[in-house]
């Protein structure tokens, strides 16, 4: 009888505190509305861009405990668009990204932290094979609802060295080094 | 940008290097006079260091970890393929042991034919190069499974098992020396069709595989004549090369082909090219001198090699081309009937005579009517090349 009181009450202390907690919002990448994009010096005098046209992503927003935060992006390797078919498929091939036997370039956070007008997100950044952490300066997060949907927005660009991730080196020349990459995404849940 | 002296620099360095190595692992001898067992050992190693040094002076590190197809064809494949050419004969032949059972017999004399080797690497080979790849695994965690692609890459080692006893056994053939040296052409052809398929560091690497074997032929030359073909230290050395040229021509094409963008059909025509060296077995041309052989012979192979070479000459010029500034005056220039709407729309009804149109001399290089050249920087400047009227 002691024990059935004693469960009875501890049911009773926990029930406020399971009822207030706060579920993380889980948003699904649009693709429609978002982009990866990237660009890299060419000859060091100009610019290449190009984009990633095929994504994949998701990110959990915990609004009370954000470093609980989660995000997560796919890209695969094989859409990329430069605008020029026959650089496309040159970047395909093994001396850049080797996409046919590193499909996806990912990226998982490992720590979040609230900063001013946004997210510091560290995380593995794996590209060619190769795993690095990077720590990405995620603008955004605000909520807005549009057509019974509930859109949350960020946007962040990273600096990468292409030789950090085993690219060919005697392909670094006529290709910059360095690429920046540029992420727009929009994430939905309904 | 690639450099094509680098390339020819690695492949002489690498025939210069595993040439000395060999000569000197052999002691000076003549090739004929090396033993069978000693043989392996030198042009392996001879081999492995011809290639290393043609691998280095091409600028690149020892690929470690091997992560890609390329990787695995060094690290791996080619040890494995060596390894099996020292320790495969040998362990059907035990000298001084007791008499075997009829199932123990029956596998040393599998084993000591090179059967059990060749039906190894015709499975084994394409799945370590395939490895990891979206070949085998179908693109992802959903299918995995090998793609319809992989399965054909996968079957493809068959060609590599059938070509390598093919090619062994036309080594008894009269001419016989041609075989590893078909072989070396149809590596150099095949890095060359990679290279210009896109994929430079696939290409690359079959200019020292090339040179080591190169070396490896240059030291089994024997200098005494006469020597009676059959079982010796140099008939040895050549079945040597040609398993472990096999392997590297297999290598290179299959890597270009599914990794880089190689063409399936150009990878066959200069994979099968050594092949055509049977021309000369065709009951029609064993009527002729033996002298002529291996000049036919030669015809044969450098027939569909040469074919090899032009098409990926054509498609790089169309595609990769432009990219790298290659651009040709052939791809500005209009055909008759864009020609003949272009005078049109030009003169309206007014008749233009042909010859006011600069012709084409060479690539990037116009001839205008009065016989004077312009090379042109820009394609754009073809439009600006004066007119002879």
């Amino acid at each position: 009888m002691r024990r059935l009181a004693l469960v009875l009450c501890s049911v009773a202390l926990l029930f406020p505190c399971l009822t207030t907690a706060h579920a993380a919002d889980e948003y699904a990448y649009d693709g429609v509305h978002s982009s990866v994009s990237f660009k890299a010096r060419h000859l060091d005098i100009s610019w290449i861009h190009g984009r990633f046209n095929q994504v994949e992503g998701k990110f959990t927003i915990d609004r009370a405990d954000p470093s609980k935060s989660k995000f997560e992006l796919k890209v695969h390797a094989d859409s990329v668009d430069t605008g020029n078919k026959a650089r496309d498929e040159h970047l395909r091939q093994p001396d850049y990204f080797d996409t046919k036997q590193f499909p996806f370039i990912e990226f998982k956070s490992t720590s979040t932290k609230p900063v001013k007008d946004g997210f510091e997100v560290t995380g593995d950044f794996t590209m060619h094979g190769v795993t690095k952490k990077v720590t990405l300066l995620l603008q955004g997060g605000k909520e807005i609802e549009f057509n019974k949907k509930k859109i949350v927005a960020f946007a962040t660009e990273v600096k990468l060295k292409r030789s950090d991730f085993n690219f060919d080196k005697s392909q670094i020349g006529l290709i910059g080094d360095e690429a920046i990459i540029l992420i727009d995404c929009e994430g939905v849940r309904n | 940008m690639p450099d094509p002296r680098l390339f020819v620099q690695s492949l002489v360095v690498a025939a210069v290097v595993s040439l000395l190595i060999i000569w000197g692992l052999a002691g000076g001898r003549s090739a004929s006079a090396v033993g069978v067992a000693r043989w392996r050992w030198v042009l392996c190693l001879g081999w492995v260091a011809g290639l290393a040094t043609g691998w280095v002076r091409l600028g690149y590190a020892i690929p470690w970890p091997p992560a890609t197809g390329l990787d695995r064809l060094l690290i791996l494949v080619l040890p494995l393929a060596m390894a099996g050419v020292l320790c495969g004969s040998e362990a059907g032949r035990v000298p001084g042991a007791a008499p075997a059972s009829g199932t123990v017999h029956l596998l040393r004399g599998w084993v000591a034919s090179g059967l059990a080797q060749s039906g190894l690497m015709s499975l084994a080979v394409p799945w370590v190069l395939l490895w990891g790849s979206v070949h085998l695994t179908g693109g992802g965690a959903a299918a995995p499974f090998p793609s319809g692609p992989g399965c054909l890459f996968l079957a493809s080692g068959v060609l590599l098992g059938l070509g390598e006893r093919s090619l062994r056994r036309l080594l008894s053939r009269p001419a016989g020396w041609m075989v590893p040296g078909s072989l070396i052409g149809a590596l150099l052809t095949a890095g060359t069709c990679v290279l210009l398929a896109g994929y430079l560091k696939g290409g690359a690497t079959a200019f020292p595989l090339a040179g080591a074997l190169l070396g490896g032929l240059l030291a089994t030359r024997d200098r005494q004549r006469g020597e009676p073909v059959g079982v010796s230290g140099r008939q040895e050395a050549r079945r040597v090369l040609v398993t472990l040229g096999t392997i590297s021509l297999y290598g290179v094409l299959f890597v270009g082909a599914a990794f880089g963008r190689l063409p399936g059909e150009r990878a066959l025509l200069v994979g099968l090219a050594p092949l055509a060296g049977w021309v000369t077995d065709w009951s029609l041309l064993r009527r002729w001198p033996i002298r002529w052989l291996p000049w036919i012979r030669g015809a044969a192979i450098a027939l569909p090699l040469g074919l090899a070479l032009g098409s990926a000459k054509r498609d790089f010029d169309r595609t990769l081309g432009p990219l790298v500034g290659h651009w040709t005056a052939r791809e500005q220039r209009p055909n008759c009937l864009e020609l003949w709407s272009t005078l049109f729309t030009q003169t309206g009804d007014s008749f233009v005579p042909m010859e006011t149109f600069p012709l084409l001399a060479a690539p990037n290089v116009v001839v205008d009517p009065c016989g004077s050249t312009t090379r042109l920087r820009e394609p754009s400047e073809l439009e600006a090349v004066p007119a002879c009227r």
